[in-house]
């Protein structure tokens, strides 16, 4: 018998009792082997652990945990919003749809990015970087920005000279 | 009915924060500087600035004119006045972040019309180049 076979069979002893001529064969090699005497004594320490964690841990009662969760449900349905009791919320009932819809529109109005006229703001929708710059006469511009800084560089070209 | 009123109060706080938030005036603030391709020293109050107009800018030195700054109200407008009939008409509109129009005049005549945002940090840089880069007019605007 190998070390691989012993250990096998070493396992398969936990589950079964082995038939006597493996039983025997496993004897003889674990005379012989320290390493698989080792292996034999590390698993049984572990099993021997992980019975005794098992054996402490309290299983809590199904159907007491059942009823306890059935309290609370109920305990919470019987309030009403933030906590406070459902009485003192109804007068309130009334007002929450048109306030909740009043104020959703005021800061969809608010939050707009943009509020100038459909044209501009499709113009600027369609531009992959929405700087526009216009320059007069025959003057050329450039557009930049600076992936490093995030410095906006718009630089106009006159051809004519131009003192400050 | 718990959901509703849950809806409700974040509605009014955003609400609350929203217009608070766009109430605010942007302050702008605006340098003019000359840049030239002559070898001089560094400004010591474009020393913030310098390290990127070089490395992005093809003039060799730059040297503060004056700065201006004004607060401006959202969709509002203002004028600042800078050195030597410089000025800049400002228009901030004011969403998920401050755009500003820019209609940029020396001694009335149009120099540049711009419409382009402006993040706090990073300004934008208008350059006006003729046809020798000798004292060309520079101005750096920035948003807070």
């Amino acid at each position: 018998m190998n070390c691989t076979r012993a250990q096998t069979s070493i396992c398969a002893a936990r589950d079964a009792a082995l038939p006597p001529a493996e039983a025997a064969e496993l004897s003889a090699h674990l005379n012989g082997c320290a390493e698989c005497r080792a292996f034999k004594t590390t698993l049984e320490n572990g099993l021997a652990r992980w019975r005794a964690e098992t054996a402490a841990v309290a299983v809590p009662d199904a159907e007491l945990e059942w009823r306890a969760v059935r309290r609370r449900i109920q305990a919470e349905s019987q309030r009403g919003a933030f906590g406070l009791p459902e009485a003192w919320l109804r007068p309130l009932r009334w007002a929450a749809l048109p306030l909740g819809a009043a104020a959703a529109a005021a800061v969809v109005f608010f939050a707009s990015p943009d509020r100038k006229p459909a044209a501009e703001r499709s113009a600027d929708v369609a531009s992959a970087q929405p700087v526009t710059v216009e320059v007069p006469g025959d003057a050329s511009a450039m557009v930049m920005v600076d992936d490093r800084s995030g410095w906006v560089f718009v630089v106009a070209s006159d051809p004519r000279p131009r003192d400050l | 009915m718990r959901n509703l009123l849950r809806f409700l109060a974040l509605g009014l706080a955003l609400l609350g924060a929203v217009a608070a938030h766009a109430a605010q005036p942007t302050s702008i603030r605006a340098i003019l500087i000359t840049a030239s391709n002559d070898k001089a020293e560094s400004d010591p109050r474009l020393k913030p600035y310098e390290a990127e107009l070089q490395r992005n800018l093809v003039f060799s030195s730059f040297r503060f004119v004056n700065e201006s700054s004004a607060p401006i109200p959202a969709n509002g407008r203002s004028t600042l006045q800078l050195a030597d009939g410089h000025a800049l008409e400002l228009e901030v509109e004011k969403g998920g972040g401050v755009r500003v129009r820019v209609v940029w005049t020396h001694r009335g005549a149009a120099m540049m019309t711009t419409s382009l945002p402006l993040r706090a940090g990073a300004p934008a840089v208008l350059v006006r180049r003729g046809g020798k880069d000798d004292n060309v007019p520079v101005v750096l605007v920035f948003a807070r």
